[in-house]
């Protein structure tokens, strides 16, 4: 079942962006999400992997701002670690999304690069004392606008505080579009993660930290505002861990 | 990422037509200069002021000098120049090449070790490329390959970061800070394939390292926009001859020699 959602998920998103009906594979991950399988689902046999990654590979922990000798410590449970992913992951997917209700959903121009003008920064709408969520949800800041590093438990209960409501209100914007609106958000945000690269990368260090699990090969892709980190276990393909998508 | 050669050849056009090349004449080492660049006027401070003093401006005229000597990209623009002179191959540069690399350079001296109160300027062994927008051969640009140095870093430095346990004070605003990334998808310029390492320091704007540890190869740039909004993935996310760009600089780094004209 997961390998299908992921499945349906990079066709979706690496498809051509062409006119498609909406009863389409783009129309069916956008329904997808609004349903909320989405990451959830995603990742729903994933949480040993993604949980050994945050507490045991630094820069896994660092993409998330949890300070490595937070995760490495036993004041966060496993379960309270892999929903803050989730919590996370999800959040900038969302974003992503919610970008694409705001400006209308209307079908970018990759030639004219238009693409910034129909995805607009979403700007954090929660604050926690100092701390807000940059426009695309991918970072917690302070008040100067730098990334916040999430050290303590306190700290972790006001990052999981922050973007509770946030989440929740982004689905509520996608919830909002109509199916053919939804489509050409899709198709949007394939052409986004096609700016970054859709080929996807060997991620020879990570496999490395997943080494207990004895992955054949662990890639990376983009997928939306997402990249996806992909490893091949005992023959299966399956989604091991996420990053806000970058260049 | 990849820009279609429509959009692109409008892009250039926008840009190039609009950069107005200091005066001919005076020696153009001993006063500020003046560009028109995409229709607002910036202001460069003098050779002088950019590359002497006590300060950091030492170590980055050093680099400069090294590279004009050492690398064949140097080697290339002296012979182009006419003068294996430092100065004199500096001011062959574009503004946009002369920008990204004081503003680079800037950044990196703004990040200190507290132990040691190096800074990532030091890294820096032997400068090799000065990238400002430049086109692939196909007609496209790579944002991955824009307004960014390539450099070869020290031993010490390639191992520090790819340890990915380093712990920074942020001199201007008096922050700690250290790196975050996962796996490079940039261009090794050295190799086939990818960079095996990135390394953003972890604030806003941050300077970001893409790095093979093996070599000491790396890709240093600066990128103006958070990720994942789209504007990130463009050429320009890493142009600072942006004047939101430039603000957002000042606000983390050592000032770098230029701005808009008042």
């Amino acid at each position: 079942m997961i390998l299908r959602i992921l499945s349906l998920m990079c066709l979706a998103l690496s498809a051509p962006v062409v006119q498609q009906p909406a009863t389409t594979l783009s129309a069916e991950m956008a329904q997808r999400l609004v349903d909320a399988p989405d990451v959830k689902g995603l990742f729903a046999g994933s949480q040993a992997e993604v949980v050994t990654l945050l507490r045991t590979y630094p820069d896994a922990a660092r993409t998330w701002q949890l300070d490595p000798q937070l995760t490495q410590s036993d004041a966060i449970k496993d379960s309270e670690l892999f929903d803050y992913f989730l919590l996370r992951t999800n959040a900038v997917l969302a974003c992503g999304i919610a970008m694409q209700s705001q400006s209308g959903a209307r079908k970018l121009d990759e030639a004219s690069g238009s693409v910034d003008v129909l995805i607009k920064p979403l700007e954090g709408k929660s604050t926690v004392g100092a701390w807000s969520i940059a426009p695309a949800c991918g970072a917690i800041v302070d008040a100067d606008g730098d990334d916040a590093r999430i050290r303590t438990r306190a700290d972790f209960d006001r990052a999981r505080t922050l973007f509770q409501p946030f989440t929740n209100s982004a689905r509520l914007g996608l919830q909002s579009m109509t199916a053919s609106d939804r489509q050409t958000a899709m198709e949007n945000l394939a052409a986004l993660s096609r700016r970054a690269g859709v080929g996807a990368g060997a991620e020879p260090e990570m496999a490395k930290y997943l080494a207990r699990f004895e992955p054949a090969a662990v890639r990376s892709r983009p997928f939306a505002t997402l990249r996806l980190y992909l490893a091949t276990i005992r023959g299966a393909e399956k989604a091991v861990f996420a990053a806000p998508l970058n260049q | 990422m990849r820009v279609s050669a429509v959009a692109l050849a409008a892009s250039l056009a926008g840009c190039f037509a609009t950069v107005t090349a200091p005066p001919a004449g005076s020696r153009p080492t001993e006063q500020a200069q003046e560009f028109v660049y995409r229709d607002q006027t910036w202001r460069m401070d003098s050779h002088a002021d950019l590359f002497n003093g006590n300060d950091f401006r030492a170590r980055r005229r050093a680099i400069f000098e090294n590279y004009v000597a050492n690398s064949a990209e140097g080697q290339r623009r002296a012979k182009e120049a006419g003068s294996t002179v430092a100065a004199d191959v500096w001011h062959t540069l574009t503004p946009e090449e002369q920008t990204t690399f004081l503003a680079i350079t800037s950044g990196l001296a703004t990040i200190e070790h507290p132990a040691n109160k190096n800074t990532l300027l030091d890294w820096i062994d032997l400068l090799e490329e000065i990238r400002g927008l430049r086109q692939e051969p196909d007609g496209s640009v790579q944002g991955s390959h824009v307004y960014r140095l390539y450099a070869k870093l020290t031993k010490a430095a390639a191992t520090l970061i790819a340890g990915g346990r380093a712990d920074f004070v942020n001199t201007v605003t008096k922050k700690r800070l250290d790196f975050g990334g996962l796996g490079s998808t940039h261009d090794d310029y050295c190799a086939s394939g990818k960079f095996e390492l990135q390394r953003p320091t972890q604030n806003h704007p941050h300077l970001q390292f893409n790095l093979t540890s093996t070599s000491c190869c790396a890709d240093i740039d600066i990128d103006y926009i958070r990720p994942p909004l789209p504007a990130h993935f463009r050429p320009d996310n890493s142009n600072v001859l942006i004047a939101a760009h430039l603000n957002t600089f000042a606000k983390q780094y050592i000032r770098p020699g230029f701005g808009l004209k008042p």
